[in-house]
């Protein structure tokens, strides 16, 4: 070795020991997330989502079910006519059944609401319609006669 | 200054070991940083480098093959990495100065200032893995073996392009350097 590659080395190693002294990063083989971050990110997140839009559809699929074996349909506008069939039926059921009022403590002097008897009749039923009509006679107007005024001269 | 660990015979590796290669990161990062700024003559380039060739060497750690000295594949992988950005940070320049024809120059940054050292604005004169060969051999203290299987190229011709190296740098230096 001559002199050139000393002092080439030489001023190499002034250089650059320092640098071997330090301590390197630490070494990481992927960046490490949170939990919220594993969900949310990367195959976590694609997971999630499917499963999300899985259960959607499932609940949608069912749903159908359910309107196609009650009207015997696939026609969506059929199983919303079968269930306003349903609540309609229902109702006069539920305007037989006695109702218990609250009873308001009894004031002398003034009679409540809620002491009152309340007759209860279907609220949504039709009512009945009679075979035949009254008929009503329109009450004569009195006319109307204008007073002669005096002439002043 | 190296460790004890650090000057012994290169350990045994298991390719595709992630402790394995932890352990390869802790004995060879320095040593590749090293290498790394002595070819681009600036740390924080040469920092940059250096993290990406061990990424890019973690990738291809389970096809690595213990013929070939691990560190050494590490460093082939750091030298050609450093040579992509060496090509693109001259381009770069050339586009710099062409925008800047007729400007006054800007000052240097406190990075180049650190940096300016005799040695290293010599060695940027030189081929890039010219560079490489030098801090290899007098620095690391490489046998051509290992500057071959860094540089990857055949063993025969480091001799030559060492001493080509050399004669470089002695005539950039001057003779009345040191």
């Amino acid at each position: 070795m001559n002199d050139f590659e000393q002092n080439l080395e030489r001023g190499l190693h002034e250089l650059f020991d320092p640098y071997l002294a330090e301590q390197p990063r630490p070494w990481r083989t992927r960046p490490r997330a949170g939990v919220s971050g594993r969900v949310a990110g990367g195959l976590g997140g694609a997971l999630v989502a499917k499963l999300a839009t899985g259960a959607v559809i499932a609940a949608l699929a069912a749903g159908a079910g359910v309107g196609v074996a009650t009207t015997h349909s696939l026609n969506p506008v059929d199983w919303g006519r079968a269930a306003s069939r349903q609540v309609q039926k229902a109702q006069p059921q539920v305007a037989s059944t006695p109702v218990a009022h609250p009873v308001a403590p009894a004031s002398p002097n003034r009679q409540t609401p809620a002491a009152t008897p309340v007759a209860v009749s279907p609220a949504v039923s039709p009512p009945a319609v009679p075979s035949s009509l009254p008929t009503v006679n329109p009450i004569p107007l009195p006319t109307v006669k204008p007073t002669i005024l005096p002439t002043i001269p | 200054m190296e460790s004890s660990d650090e000057s012994a015979e290169e350990p045994l590796y298991s390719p595709g070991s992630e402790a394995d290669f932890e352990r390869l990161y802790r004995r060879s990062h320095q040593r590749v940083l090293v290498t790394l700024t002595g070819m681009l003559g600036n740390r924080a380039a040469a920092e940059d480098c250096t993290q990406e060739a061990f990424a890019r060497a973690f990738k291809a750690w389970g096809s690595w093959r213990p013929e070939a000295p691990a560190e050494a594949w590490v460093h082939r992988i750091a030298i050609n990495v450093a040579v992509s950005y060496w090509r693109r940070q001259r381009l770069r320049e050339a586009g710099e100065i062409v925008r800047r024809l007729g400007q006054p120059a800007p000052p240097p940054s406190t990075a180049a200032l650190a940096e300016r050292s005799d040695l290293i604005r010599a060695l940027r004169k030189l081929p890039a893995k010219q560079r490489a060969a030098l801090v290899l051999r007098h620095f690391h203290g490489y046998t051509n073996r290992e500057i071959a299987a860094s540089l990857g190229i055949p063993e025969r011709t480091v001799a030559s392009r060492l001493a080509a190296a050399r004669a470089q740098l002695q005539a950039v230096l001057g003779e009345g350097w040191r």
